[in-house]
């Protein structure tokens, strides 16, 4: 088997595209807190960066592709690397080499955790953070991106479709973010957004950074990859036009945080779909993101939970109808190798996607409870009443943001 | 699929066009822009009449 260089070339740069999407998150969501816990937040994200990379060559990707036991879990095959060559691996990627593969991958392992620790800035200490990170990108992420991506993995042997994550990373973490929040409690202090135009910086890194998201998943540099491309930027740009439509008339003004905030939920919905839907789609696609992630951002506060940074209306509520749209849309004119949708004439496909997302949901949602459970009753969660309102850049990393005084 | 996607834009657009803006007095406020505009503007004539 042959490796190309075209796509290996695509593959490699749409790692390195992805891999700036978790700073770039940490910078979305530090614009977000308060002034106290801006460099504890963007070091969550670039902590997770460092951590995760070095999990998932140990353990991570042989748990999430290597070799299939049962449906449910790779082996330790390919532990540490071993046995992932520079040759093709014709299961994931017959053009590019497996290492190549491997890091794309990891890129994606690496954010997915990040994504989380919005729904628990401003309280966590970093000790359990940093456990909890552990823990959940081995017992959670490895899993579910083994049933969906892993070769034998029971979803992917349903006939799922999921492109380039919207259960495996974005259900998955919206609803662990909610359960975490849940466990973690309250903030002493809700704090407002103390940096908008960081937010916004950060949402158009991440919006650059996608289109490696999501057009490198077509593991290939061609036609597939420039749909991707096409619905990915379609759907964000419907996404922040339609959060900002509904928060100005709702609020009466049009949000330049909601056009933000709605680019990022279009983003995530058109994630599972980019492979598989027309433009047209996506601009459906990423109408509904912006109605229903504003909807639950609207919702959350009924909950009860201090989801601080609205995780799971993003990334839980956004997955989620990204991953139906995905069973709604999609079309074998786009990519034969895939399914039609229902609207298509395959109502079965909507069915398998409908799974995927009770699947994912019930088991991120259970293995977060167990595993922040699990922290709380031992090295503990919170930081001290005390450090909380001091903030966590003083109190964690005896260092701030800004000196500006 | 195409029309739904025409139609959506298309609502989009009307519904800016026929909106209102309420922003709040206190932030639509130029206030807290003024004293800067006006001492770096005075700084000079003062120096003139010394």
């Amino acid at each position: 088997m042959e490796i190309n260089a075209g796509d290996t070339a695509w593959v490699l740069m749409s790692a390195a595209l992805v891999m700036l999407m978790t700073p770039a998150l940490g910078f979305f969501y530090a614009g977000l807190v308060g002034k106290r816990n801006a460099l504890s937040t963007l070091t969550h994200s670039f902590f997770i960066l460092c951590l995760v990379s070095v999990q998932f060559v140990l353990v991570g990707y042989t748990l999430a592709f290597g070799p299939d036991h049962g449906g449910l879990i790779g082996g330790f095959d390919w532990a540490a690397l071993r046995g992932v060559g520079l040759g093709p691996n014709p299961d994931y990627a017959p053009g590019v080499p497996h290492e190549a593969y491997m890091v794309f991958q990891l890129m994606f392992a690496v954010i997915t955790p990040a994504l989380i620790t919005g729904a628990i800035a401003e309280r966590i200490t970093f000790k359990a953070f940093v456990v909890f990170t552990l823990l959940w990108s081995t017992l959670v992420y490895a899993p579910i991106a083994h049933w969906v991506w892993g070769t034998g993995g029971w979803l992917h042997t349903l006939g799922v479709l999921d492109f380039a994550g919207g259960t495996v990373v974005h259900v998955s973490s919206g609803v662990s973010a909610l359960v975490a929040a849940l466990v973690v409690g309250r903030r002493l202090v809700k704090t407002e957004p103390h940096d908008v135009t960081m937010t916004i910086l950060g949402a158009g890194l991440l919006w650059f950074g996608w289109f490696g998201f999501n057009a490198g998943s077509a593991l290939s540099a061609g036609g597939l990859a420039a749909n991707a491309f096409v619905v990915t930027n379609t759907a964000a740009a419907m996404g922040g036009l339609t959060w900002l439509t509904v928060s100005w008339i709702h609020r009466g003004r049009p949000s330049a945080l909601g056009a933000a905030l709605g680019a990022v939920a279009g983003l995530v919905a058109i994630t599972p779909a980019s492979g598989y839907v027309t433009p047209s789609a996506a601009i459906i696609i990423g109408l509904g993101a912006g109605v229903f992630c504003y909807l639950a951002v609207l919702l959350r506060p009924r909950l009860r939970v201090d989801d601080a940074l609205d995780v799971w209306a993003v990334h839980g509520i956004g997955g989620t109808w990204g991953a139906i749209a995905t069973g709604l849309f999609a079309t074998v004119a786009v990519n034969s190798a895939a399914a039609d949708g229902l609207f298509s004439g395959n109502p079965e496909q909507l069915l398998k996607q409908l799974v995927a997302v009770a699947a994912t949901w019930l088991y991120a949602g259970v293995a977060t409870a167990v595993i922040v459970k699990g922290i709380q009753l031992t090295i503990g969660l919170r930081v001290h009443e005390r450090d909380e309102v001091l903030g966590l850049d003083r109190s964690q990393h005896g260092e701030i943001a800004y000196q500006l005084d | 699929m195409e029309i739904a996607a025409f139609a959506s834009f298309l609502v989009l657009v009307v519904t800016w066009l026929v909106l209102p803006l309420r922003v709040p007095a206190a932030l639509a406020s130029t206030r807290e822009e003024e004293p800067v505009a006006t001492d770096v503007q005075a700084a000079p004539a003062v120096s003139a009449a010394a």
